[in-house]
């Protein structure tokens, strides 16, 4: 008999979170190959039918699902409390696939009548769900760690953002408060990408970079010191944005505020691998390397728009487009890329062969898939990110559309990786 | 009667299957006692608290004692004092990893 407390019996069901990993692996391949159809249009303002669906895409179906497959994953077994209702996150899912589906496409076409209100309102009631039944979940918790007050914290910004995020897209067609819509569209996307996406991904950081890499002994210090400073940035700069007209001082002072906790966030994740006994980099490793690494240009580039941009429109329409590719493809898709390599593999092997550890031979988690495909797709993958970011920044149109087109054929070359994993 | 380095020798089979590394280089196990009636009882640890893969590792541990022809039954106990260290990775683990 086993004796002992352990975490992974608190783990949530096979088909309660794969749904979400495969959607959004499905997602990631839809929004690159859109992308590469609609390249000639990636200039210019932001607020355009397309780049608003794509970006919804991206945010919704390719980072919230992952984001809400993962947490219905690690909340309980990294905070070792089961999760409140399983039943829950079966039904949030069709509701938020038909709802983010829906968003997008009415975007696409730029229909913002009913049928986009509707939609937008069941992705609202599916993070309402998702958040009511993780915030119980935690109510359980009797010891909290650091991962634990970053998922906790980063529900309070999806509330945020998801609230403010509905309340603009009905207020698109439905004039019901008078607000600066393109002001509180950066509000929006910094509540999602700064306080909900980089919560998520430092408590996520924070437990499994020194878990896959064996690291110990690391001092936590700057990674508190990293989500004080995250929290002082995303709230100041909102309260700035929404109220002190996004001009003002204080928009830069709170800018540092964020890069500094941005910086601590760094030296952490730099001093979990000085410490790690597992030196070589496997494939997920190596995506969240490029990650990190993307962050430095995208904090100097989010301080530059603080303190007014470049003053030339031309220039800082390209750098915006930039702004946000860096954001989503370099930032968060890396990582996100990186760590389906271990989360995939292991949801499978968990269904398949935990019932056999120790009875036949099973398969170790990187066998799971084809290391080597990996390899060429991630290579294709950093290759076509700095082509399109460098298209972009320089303003050239060619390197875009080839970048774009390598990371269609790197998301390809993954999702057949993953599929590989399904049929292991 | 069973010898607690056959049962170290058994639980070399019992692999990490994230490290791809057994269980006795990674220095996971604590002690071994073999009871008169040959029940084996292990003291083991895991390399950190709330890895959703560790309960595979100690389900395999206790199979594999189990399938040992002197072992009537075994026995396998997560601890989590003392926590473990780098330092218990055996020279060849060490190897593995790229550490030495």
């Amino acid at each position: 008999m086993m004796q002992g407390q352990l975490s992974t019996s608190m783990a949530s069901p096979f088909r309660v979170v794969v749904p979400y990993f495969i959607a959004a692996i499905a997602s990631w391949v839809v929004l690159n190959l859109a992308l590469a159809m609609i390249a000639p249009e990636i200039r210019g303002h932001y607020f355009q039918p397309h780049l608003l669906a794509l970006t919804h895409t991206a945010t919704l179906l390719w980072i919230g699902m992952t984001i809400m497959g993962a947490m219905y994953q690690l909340v309980p077994v990294v905070l070792e409390v089961p999760l409140y209702s399983k039943r829950l996150p079966v039904w949030a899912f069709w509701i938020y696939l038909i709802g983010a589906s829906g968003m997008v496409v009415h975007f696409w076409s730029y229909a913002m009548k009913t049928g986009f209100v509707v939609s937008a309102f069941l992705v609202f009631v599916a993070f309402g769900l998702f958040i009511i039944n993780i915030s119980l979940t935690m109510r359980r918790v009797r010891a909290w760690n650091l991962t634990g007050l970053c998922l906790l914290s980063s529900l309070v910004y999806l509330f945020l953002a998801a609230s403010l995020g509905l309340v603009l897209g009905v207020n698109l067609n439905h004039f019901f408060i008078r607000v600066d819509h393109i002001q509180h569209l950066k509000v929006h996307a910094h509540l999602a990408f700064a306080g909900w996406v980089t919560m998520v991904i430092m408590g996520a950081v924070y437990k499994l970079i020194p878990m896959f890499t064996l690291s110990h002994g690391t001092s936590t210090k700057p990674g508190i010191f990293a989500f004080v400073a995250l929290h002082i940035g995303v709230i100041g700069l909102t309260v700035e944005l929404l109220f002190g007209g996004g001009r003002g001082p204080l928009l830069g002072v709170y800018a540092g505020v964020m890069t500094a906790g941005i910086g601590a966030f760094l030296v952490q994740v730099a001093l979990i691998l000085k410490y790690r006994m597992r030196k070589a980099f496997d494939i997920g490793m190596k995506h969240a390397l490029v990650s990190f690494i993307a962050l430095i240009p995208t904090v100097l580039l989010g301080d530059l728009f603080a303190i007014g941009g470049t003053g030339k429109t031309e220039l800082d329409e390209r750098f915006v487009l930039a702004y946000g590719f860096l954001i989503i493809f370099a930032y968060i898709s890396f990582l996100i890329v990186g760590q389906m390599y271990k989360i995939v593999p292991f949801l499978v092997w968990f269904h398949k062969y935990s019932d056999k550890v120790g009875l036949e031979p099973v398969p170790l988690l990187r066998e799971m898939f084809s290391e080597r495909t990996g390899e060429v797709q991630f290579i294709l993958m950093v290759a076509a990110t700095v082509s399109t970011l460098g298209g972009l920044l320089i303003g050239q149109q060619g390197w875009i559309i080839a970048g774009v087109w390598g990371l269609s054929i790197a998301a390809v070359i993954f999702a057949y990786n993953m599929y590989t994993v399904f049929r292991k | 009667m069973v010898t607690k380095e056959e049962v170290m020798s058994c639980l070399e089979g019992v692999v990490d299957p994230e490290i791809g590394i057994n269980i006795v280089d990674l220095g996971l196990i604590y002690d071994v006692t073999i009871d008169d009636d040959g029940t084996v009882g292990v003291k083991m640890t895991l390399t950190t608290p709330g890895c959703p893969m560790h309960e595979q590792i100690a389900f395999a541990a206790v199979r594999t004692l189990r399938r040992m022809d002197e072992v009537r039954d075994a026995n396998v106990e997560v601890v989590w004092e003392p926590p473990w260290t780098p330092e218990r990775l055996s020279s060849r683990a060490k190897v593995l990893l790229g550490f030495l």
